[in-house]
């Protein structure tokens, strides 16, 4: 294999770059700009350094732009191939370019025939499975669309604003400079003079103050940017280009041929003998900006009072969002998790249930030993196998071929003992019964016995606030009841994290190779977000400050989602 | 003397209320090139409104008003605009220059909607300034300057596009008696020595003998009197 740097790249690679993209050979990998900066202090010799992905060292190849997310905040993109005899594996994402002339319909048609096709020559593993084919900008900004609509429409609505206050103060100047135009019009200057001067000066306005907009917007893009949540859609590809310059001087032009419009009008029609003889604007033409005047207050009133309405619904949905009944006490609650290895490096156990159940707890109990060591807490410990006895990972498959149902896995929460004690989980959602019962199934992927989860140990809760540690998937996650200050906690859980990494690379060797946390508890830009070399692990969120981010988890069916 | 100026039943009616107000009344009269005529009657007689009349800054009711065989009553908007650029200069009471521009470019204005270029507009404000006394204050804004002053830098401004017609409506009507003098002979010195036409409105029937070839007495909208015992007009024409 050649890898870019042995081709003697040099600094950042991008995928764009014809010759790069050939060396994505197997077992190379991508990383992103953030991993690169933060993980390697943006060492330019990227290229020749490698990283350890499972227990398999992967070249660096590139780096990707900043900014560039997808599938959400991913670090590390790597090469894999699945196993040529596997048809239960139906949880990738497939993206590609249509071709040339090929439209949406067309490949939607093809893909669906393929799709049907395959569930009839396999009905056993594609029975009621197709294709969906979407865009992929529908799949990015999808959720945002609405939003950036609702944005785009109170933009506009400050923009009439300030347009009708800008015309008002026109028009006032207009009426200061009655006795000017007149005398500009008795010696020789036409109506359509008159009207062109005014609205070139509004035009000027209008120019300088786009300028200085475009110039407040430059300096504010950033700070807006850094204040806005990390994981929205092309987010660090915010910024003023030329599309902003040309969309801000069409609007600016508009606008000041819009609303300067009105003022020189009225400029144009002053009565002459009146305004040279009194220097006033005249009854007539004083009388009609008035009226013109009292127009533009009434509008501009209209729209501030239709913006502070919609800008009050929208305080009023956020708080009833917030006051939402999720079922259970979620003050507090401290949510963290860790994913383990790679499915075929996860230790395969042989024996039934009981079998591996005690293995399980075996291999659990120094571990649950050493982070009440480390942290200094007292837990409440439930720990839950990985695989199943045939060393299976497979999510939806492993869950239909046991038979898991909702209630099952209601079942299998309650048994968990969620908050036991002190909250209680209700796990009897009434809004969304079945999501709720995904969520509960995905977090429960690995149970073995859908009858009882193994409980390995229980030590009830004796300080430090953290009442729960719900260890899944080798080292998985923490569901725990805060009573204490987040920030200690947050340094005896990443205490316990580094302790619980060491602890398990030794019990486990080739077995456990990387943590890697739910990126999206990452996305608080508060914390270490590395502690590892080979992994990536997120500081805990309080659910009360999080709960947009829960909701989102939700909808987008997050399957990491500890709760 | 050729005629320059001829009117014949000249009406300005307003509408005030429901009563009609007869600003001019059948109003004829004549006004020969070069000739300086005074306007004088009492506030409300109906001489300014002629004077606006004239100018195009308003139209008739009625009648006729012919300025070298043009009449202005069938002008349309633009036309009046081109008759106040070419044809006449109105030199106003309270002088009415744009604040903001110097008395340069408040000369130059009027030339600027003539069409003149820039560089030849500012070379005949410069000239016309120097010519009223005002070489070195060019770059002065009317309120760096005396009332006196700026009523020069309003004649200059009149003057700026060589109309024939000078219309000045109570030109002095803001000075001290000095000025008045000066402003007085200046406007002498342009119909002598230059040949324009003065329509000047005034209250001061002496000022009106002394400088004027002709007075002619307004009241109600009527023409009751001319005399021609003023300063007999030069014969140029």
């Amino acid at each position: 294999m050649e890898t870019a740097a042995e081709k003697g790249l040099d600094g950042v690679w991008h995928p764009s770059n014809l010759a790069a993209r050939r060396c994505l050979l197997p077992s190379a990998a991508l990383i992103s700009h953030a991993f690169w900066q933060s993980r390697y202090g943006g060492d330019p010799n990227i290229l020749q350094r490698t990283i350890r992905l499972g227990n398999t060292p992967r070249p660096i190849v590139g780096v990707l732009p900043p900014g560039f997310h997808f599938p959400r905040r991913t670090d590390v993109w790597s090469n894999q191939t699945t196993r040529e005899a596997s048809r239960t594996r139906h949880a990738f994402l497939a993206v590609g370019r249509l071709r040339a002339g090929v439209d949406l319909e067309s490949a939607r048609s093809e893909l669906t025939a393929i799709g049907a096709r395959l569930e009839q020559q396999y009905p056993e593993t594609n029975k009621g499975r197709g294709v969906a084919v979407t865009p992929l900008q529908d799949v990015l900004v999808g959720n945002v669309r609405l939003t950036l609509y609702l944005l785009w429409g109170v933009v506009g609505v400050v923009l009439l604003i300030a347009c009708a206050n800008t015309a008002t103060l026109l028009l006032g100047q207009a009426s200061a400079r009655t006795r000017e135009m007149a005398v500009r019009t008795a010696l020789g200057a036409g109506r359509g003079r008159i009207v062109r001067q005014m609205i070139a000066e509004s035009l000027l306005l209008a120019l300088v103050a786009g300028a200085s907009g475009l110039l407040l917007a430059a300096w504010g893009v950033r700070a807006l940017t850094a204040f806005t949540p990390a994981d929205v859609v092309r987010l660090a590809g915010t910024g003023i280009d030329g599309g902003v310059l040309l969309f801000t001087l069409g609007v600016t032009v508009a606008t000041s041929l819009l609303f300067g419009l009105i003022p020189a009008l009225h400029a144009s029609r002053v009565d002459l003998i009146d305004a040279i003889k009194q220097g006033g604007a005249g009854a007539v033409s004083g009388a009609r900006m008035a009226r013109t005047r009292g127009l533009l207050v009434v509008s501009e009133i209209a729209l501030a009072v239709v913006l502070l309405a919609g800008a009050g619904l929208l305080v009023k949905s956020l708080l009833a969002l917030h006051r939402a009944a999720l079922d259970f006490e979620s003050s507090n609650v401290l949510v963290m998790k860790a994913t383990g290895t790679r499915p075929d490096r996860r230790p395969r156990m042989s024996g039934g249930a009981a079998q591996v159940r005690l293995r399980w707890e075996r291999l659990c109990r120094p571990l649950l030993r050493s982070a009440r060591e480390l942290a200094g807490l007292g837990v409440d410990l439930h720990l839950f196998p990985l695989l199943d006895e045939q060393g299976h990972a497979d999510l939806e498959t492993g869950l239909e071929r046991r038979g898991f149902r909702h209630a099952a896995a209601r079942r299998v929460a309650a048994d968990a003992g969620l908050g036991r004690g002190h909250r209680q989980l209700d796990v009897r959602r009434e809004l969304q019964p079945d999501r709720t019962a995904v969520e509960l199934l995905h977090l429960d992927q690995h149970v073995v016995d859908e009858q009882q989860p193994v409980v390995a140990d229980h030590v009830p809760l004796q300080r430090d606030g953290v009442e729960g540690l719900l260890v899944h998937e080798v080292i998985a996650g923490a569901v725990g009841i805060l009573e204490g200050r987040v920030d200690q906690l947050e340094i005896r859980l990443r205490e316990l994290v580094a302790g619980l990494e060491g602890l398990v690379e030794d019990r486990l060797g080739d077995h456990v190779a990387h943590l890697d946390a739910h990126e999206r508890l990452t996305a608080t830009g508060r914390g270490p977000r590395h502690l590892d070399v080979d992994g990536v692990v997120g500081r805990p969120l309080v659910f009360e400050e999080h709960l947009p981010l829960y909701l989102d988890c939700l909808n987008q069916r997050c399957h990491s989602l500890v709760l | 003397m050729a005629t320059l100026l001829e009117t014949r039943d000249l009406q300005k009616h307003y509408q005030m209320g429901g009563a009609t107000v007869r600003a001019l009344d059948g109003v004829s009269l004549t006004v020969g090139q070069g000739e300086f005529v005074g306007l004088l009657g009492t506030s409300g007689s109906g001489k300014s409104t002629l004077l606006n009349l004239i100018a195009g800054l308003d139209r008739p009711s009625g009648g006729s008003l012919r300025i070298f065989d043009q009449d202005l009553a069938q002008m349309s908007g633009t036309e009046l605009s081109l008759h106040r650029q070419k044809n006449v200069g109105i030199i106003f009471q309270s002088f009415n220059l744009v604040s903001t521009m110097s008395a340069a470019e408040n000369v130059a204005l009027a030339m600027m909607f003539a069409g003149v270029a820039r560089g030849e507009r500012e070379g005949q404000a410069t000239r016309l300034l120097e010519t009223m006394g005002l070489g070195g204050r060019q770059k002065h804004r009317p309120r760096e300057l005396s009332g006196g002053e700026q009523q020069r830098v309003a004649i200059a401004r009149a003057l700026s596009n060589d109309p024939h017609l000078l219309l000045a409506d109570e030109p002095t009507g803001n000075l001290d008696s000095r000025t008045t003098a000066e402003i007085m002979g200046l406007l002498a010195q342009l119909n002598e020595r230059d040949g324009k036409t003065i329509i000047m409105v005034t209250h001061d029937a002496g000022l009106a003998e002394k400088y004027a070839h002709r007075t002619i007495t307004m009241l109600d909208g009527r023409v009751i009197g001319e005399e021609a015992e003023g300063r007999r007009p030069s014969d140029k024409e």
